[in-house]
């Protein structure tokens, strides 16, 4: 009898407290794409966590989709890898931006990033594009990525995650012909689910 | 105190020249209108009211499971003393009539929930979020409508007439805004969130409309007149803080009693 209330309690406590657990972080979670008028096919710039992102490959919209999670942050020793992932004209394409020198313990932690400009040219940073099957580190010309604005969002007075909001733009070489990634927007939900540090 | 003397004023003066026409010009005649009706002001949310999720402009393309809205509406209850003019089919009147509008903001963040986010701060890089379920906002006022009325056109018991009217308030009585939190907790919050978000409010309440109707009934019987009025204007700006609306539309059904016989 003891031991069927042992049981009980290993079982059916941690299920209850499961179901107690605030569950509305997955309405924070979805895509929110509002297109901008000015650049038809791109969101426009936001920073509410809206979870998307976009910019123009030469003049192919390639932007976050809703069945991807968009953005995840890995933070490797000391090279913060901010990975995008979403469609090109029906294309799985991901890009990754790699910096150096960030290592966020924790995703309340980007707040650091606020305000800041990031030379892609810089020693030890790297973007990593993949198209289909096809993944390659580019040979960048010149380029920026900027965090405008980095939000620790609390709902209903606790902390729940981080909002990162950016622009980026650069020029590379795809198969051997010069390229602009331009208007590029980003507006992050960061937290348990999509930051990691390993 | 000094708004109440204006309306004690106006009710004192407002029979006078009744009594002076009633005895001086035959063609007049003296009416009480009772009136009750339905106004729907054309609102939307106020820009400065930051709600996720929340798009004012119709030409972007949204995808989002998520859609916020708002309605304002009110009634209205009025006693209006009037003189009309047999000879010209011609009219007017006056006198008190209150006015309360009700708005709420409702809207969900996705299928399956019933509340949507309210940013309510941004200090340094710390933002807060609310869920809530709804917004809402009521206003009373007591306002002086003057109102012209034709009739051109005038058969044994129905005539059609069209009005033109002002009313102006110089207070809102009452005004209170709410916000139903998700969570209860939040309600100890709800006075700094209101005051972070809501714009101040005119108290001197004044429209201009204008309307077409109907009016039943036997000459020297109490008649019925129902009308609908054309889209009329807000004069003044900021009636409400939650929403923005300069145009409304209302109904409006009243009886109109005799108090003078017909010579």
């Amino acid at each position: 009898m003891k031991d069927l209330k042992l049981l009980y309690l290993l079982f059916v406590l941690p299920m209850v407290l499961l179901a107690c657990q605030k569950s509305d972080d997955y309405q924070l979670s979805q895509s929110v794409f509002i297109e901008d008028p000015y650049y038809p096919g791109l969101p426009g710039y936001s920073e509410w966590g809206y979870n998307t992102f976009g910019a123009y490959i030469d003049r192919k919209p390639f932007t976050s989709n809703n069945y991807e999670i968009p953005a995840k942050i890995i933070v490797n020793g000391d090279v913060m890898h901010i990975i995008m992932k979403g469609d090109m004209l029906g294309q799985n394409v991901k890009l990754t931006f790699s910096i150096k020198g960030y290592s966020p313990p924790d995703y309340i932690d980007l707040k650091t990033l606020d305000n800041t400009v990031i030379n892609l040219k810089d020693t030890g940073n790297t973007v990593t594009l993949e198209i289909g099957d096809s993944e390659k580190i580019l040979n960048l010309i010149e380029g920026e990525l900027t965090f405008k604005r980095v939000q620790n969002l609390y709902v209903d007075e606790e902390l729940d995650r981080a909002i990162v909001s950016g622009t980026f733009n650069f020029k590379t070489f795809l198969d051997n012909e010069p390229v602009a990634i331009s208007h590029g927007r980003f507006d992050f939900g960061i937290g348990y689910e999509n930051f990691y540090n390993y | 105190m000094k708004n109440n003397s204006v309306f004690f004023l106006l009710l004192i003066i407002l029979p006078i020249p009744g009594v002076f026409c009633q005895e001086t010009q035959n063609d007049w005649m003296i009416f009480i209108h009772i009136e009750s009706g339905l106004m729907y002001p054309n609102s939307k949310i106020r820009k400065s009211i930051p709600i996720r999720q929340n798009v004012s402009s119709y030409i972007v393309d949204q995808v989002s499971y998520g859609e916020i809205s708002s309605e304002t509406n009110g009634y209205l209850f009025g006693v209006r003393y009037g003189y009309f003019n047999d000879k010209f089919r011609a009219g007017i009147s006056s006198g008190l009539r209150y006015t309360n509008f009700n708005t709420e903001i409702k809207g969900y963040s996705s299928y399956g929930t019933d509340f949507y986010y309210l940013r309510y701060s941004m200090v340094g890089s710390d933002t807060k979020f609310a869920r809530v379920r709804t917004i809402s906002e009521t206003n009373n006022f007591i306002s002086v409508p003057v109102e012209l009325r034709y009739v051109p056109i005038q058969f044994e018991k129905i005539g059609f007439y069209v009005k033109a009217g002002a009313e102006f308030s110089y207070f809102n009585i009452q005004s209170k805004t709410d916000i139903d939190f998700r969570e209860e907790s939040m309600e100890e919050y709800q006075d700094e969130i209101l005051n972070n978000i809501t714009a101040p409010t005119n108290r001197f309440y004044s429209t201009l409309y204008g309307s077409f109707g109907i009016v039943y009934g036997k000459e020297g019987r109490p008649k019925v007149m129902f009308d609908f009025s054309v889209p009329s204007r807000f004069l003044g700006k900021n009636n409400f803080a939650l929403t923005k609306a300069d145009y409304f539309q209302a109904f409006t059904l009243s009886l109109q009693i005799p108090i003078s016989p017909i010579k």
